[in-house]
C-alpha cells in the first residue's frame, strides 16, 4: 500500500543532475525538464544572437523563437550525432540568417551596443585611445565574414570548445582550429589597415556609428538543422 | 607536424587558457608557450594581445530577467509567483490602470476619513442644546 503510494506520488525528480540528453528524452512529455533545458541555455541563446543582431530588441525577439522552435520539434529530435545544445545553435543560427535576410541583404550593425557591452564593468577608466582601439577592432569583426563572425561569439562570447564550436558549425575539431587561425591573421591585418587610415574611411557607405557588415558570405552553409 | 599546425595548436591553447584566467601576458609566459610549441615568440604575442583584446570586447551580456522569466512562462506555463510579480509581468497598459486605481482608491479612502474625522471634529465642537449648556443668569 506504502509502495502504491509512493509510486502515484514519486518525488520531483532533480532534473539539475540530469544530463542534456535524459532531459530531452523527459521534455518530451514533460514541460518541467523543457524548463530546466531553457534555464541552462537561455543565456547563451541570447548572447549568440545578442552578437549576431547588434540589438536587445532582436535578440529578444530571436531568441523566444528560438525556444518556441526548439520546443515545437523536441518530440522529434533524435540526437543523432548531434547534441542538444548544437543543434540549439544552429535553431539559432538559422533563425538569424533568416532575419538577415528579412532585412534585405544590407546588414546594418549597429555598433554603438555593442562598444556599449563590450566596456567590462572592471575597466572604468578607459581612454579615448582605448575606445577608438574598441571602435577599430569591433569594426574589424564585423567586416570578417560570417562564419568567423560566427566562430568569434562561439568562442570569446559563449567560450565552447572547439569540439563543441564543431558540432554547431558541423566541422572537425581541426577544421575549427584552422579557421580560428585564418580568422586572427585576417583581423589582424585587417586592424593593421584601418589603423593607417579613419575609421570612417575604412567603412564606407555607413553612418558615424553604423557599421555594414560583410555581404559576400552566404549563411547557407548551416542551414540543416536537425529538428527531427 | 608543421609550422601551422603548430601555431593552430598553440593559439586554441592561448585562448583557452586566456578565457579561463589561468595565464597572464607576462614575459615569462609567453616564452614558455612559445618553446612549448616551437613557434617563434615573436609570432605568439602579437596573437596574445589581440586575443586579450577580443576578449574585453566580445563581452558576456545578460539578458534581462524580466524576458527571461516571461518566456519561461510563456513555454512552461507557469505563472509568475507572488503579487507584486503578477503585476511586474502585465503589459504596461495594464499596469498603469492598476497604480491609478490604486492612488483613486486611496484618495477616496483617505478623503472619507478626512471629512468623517472633521465631521466628528465639527459635532463635537459644535454647541449642543441638550447637554452641557452653560448660560448665565
Amino acid at each position: 500500500m506504502n509502495i502504491r503510494l509512493f509510486k502515484r506520488n514519486p518525488k520531483q525528480p532533480s532534473y539539475k543532475t540530469l544530463s542534456d540528453s535524459e532531459l530531452v528524452d523527459l521534455a518530451k512529455s514533460d514541460k518541467d525538464a523543457f524548463g530546466e533545458l531553457y534555464e541552462r541555455y537561455v543565456k547563451k541563446i541570447y548572447n549568440y544572437v545578442f552578437y549576431r543582431t547588434g540589438n536587445q530588441h532582436d535578440a529578444e525577439d530571436l531568441t523566444a523563437r528560438v525556444f518556441h522552435r526548439a520546443m515545437a520539434h523536441i518530440e522529434t529530435y533524435t540526437e543523432r550525432g548531434v547534441p542538444f545544445q548544437a543543434w540549439l545553435y544552429r535553431i539559432a543560427h538559422n533563425l538569424v540568417a533568416n532575419w538577415h535576410r528579412d532585412r534585405g541583404r544590407r546588414k546594418i550593425i549597429p555598433l554603438d551596443e555593442f562598444i556599449a557591452s563590450g566596456l567590462r564593468s572592471d575597466a572604468p577608466d578607459k581612454s579615448a585611445e582605448d575606445a577608438e582601439d574598441r571602435d577599430i577592432l569591433m569594426a574589424a569583426i564585423r567586416r570578417l565574414p560570417e562564419e568567423r563572425q560566427q566562430l568569434l561569439v562561439l568562442k570569446f562570447v559563449e567560450q565552447l570548445s572547439n569540439a563543441e564550436i564543431g558540432d554547431i558549425m558541423d566541422r572537425t575539431e581541426g577544421a575549427i582550429k584552422s579557421l580560428y587561425h585564418r580568422t586572427l591573421t585576417a583581423l589582424r591585418d585587417e586592424i593593421e589597415m584601418m589603423r593607417h587610415k579613419p575609421l570612417s574611411a575604412s567603412a564606407p557607405h555607413t553612418s558615424p556609428r553604423v557599421h555594414r557588415a560583410d555581404e559576400s558570405h552566404s549563411q547557407d552553409r548551416l542551414d540543416h538543422t536537425h529538428e527531427g | 607536424m608543421d609550422y601551422e599546425n603548430h601555431l593552430e595548436d598553440l593559439l586554441s591553447a592561448v585562448t583557452d587558457a586566456l578565457l579561463h584566467e589561468d595565464m597572464d601576458n607576462s614575459p615569462e609566459t609567453i616564452d614558455a608557450i612559445a618553446k612549448r610549441y616551437r613557434v617563434p615568440r615573436g609570432d605568439v604575442e602579437g596573437f596574445t594581445l589581440l586575443v586579450r583584446r577580443i576578449h574585453v570586447v566580445l563581452a558576456g551580456v545578460q539578458p534581462s530577467p524580466r524576458f527571461v522569466n516571461r518566456l519561461r512562462s510563456e513555454l512552461v506555463g507557469k505563472p509568475p509567483r507572488g503579487v507584486v510579480a503578477r503585476v511586474r509581468y502585465l503589459p504596461p497598459r495594464v499596469q498603469i490602470a492598476a497604480g491609478v486605481v490604486a492612488v483613486m482608491g486611496f484618495m477616496l479612502f483617505t478623503r472619507r476619513r478626512l471629512i468623517g474625522d472633521a465631521s466628528e471634529i465639527a459635532t463635537a465642537l459644535a454647541p449642543s442644546g441638550d447637554s452641557g449648556e452653560v448660560t448665565a443668569q
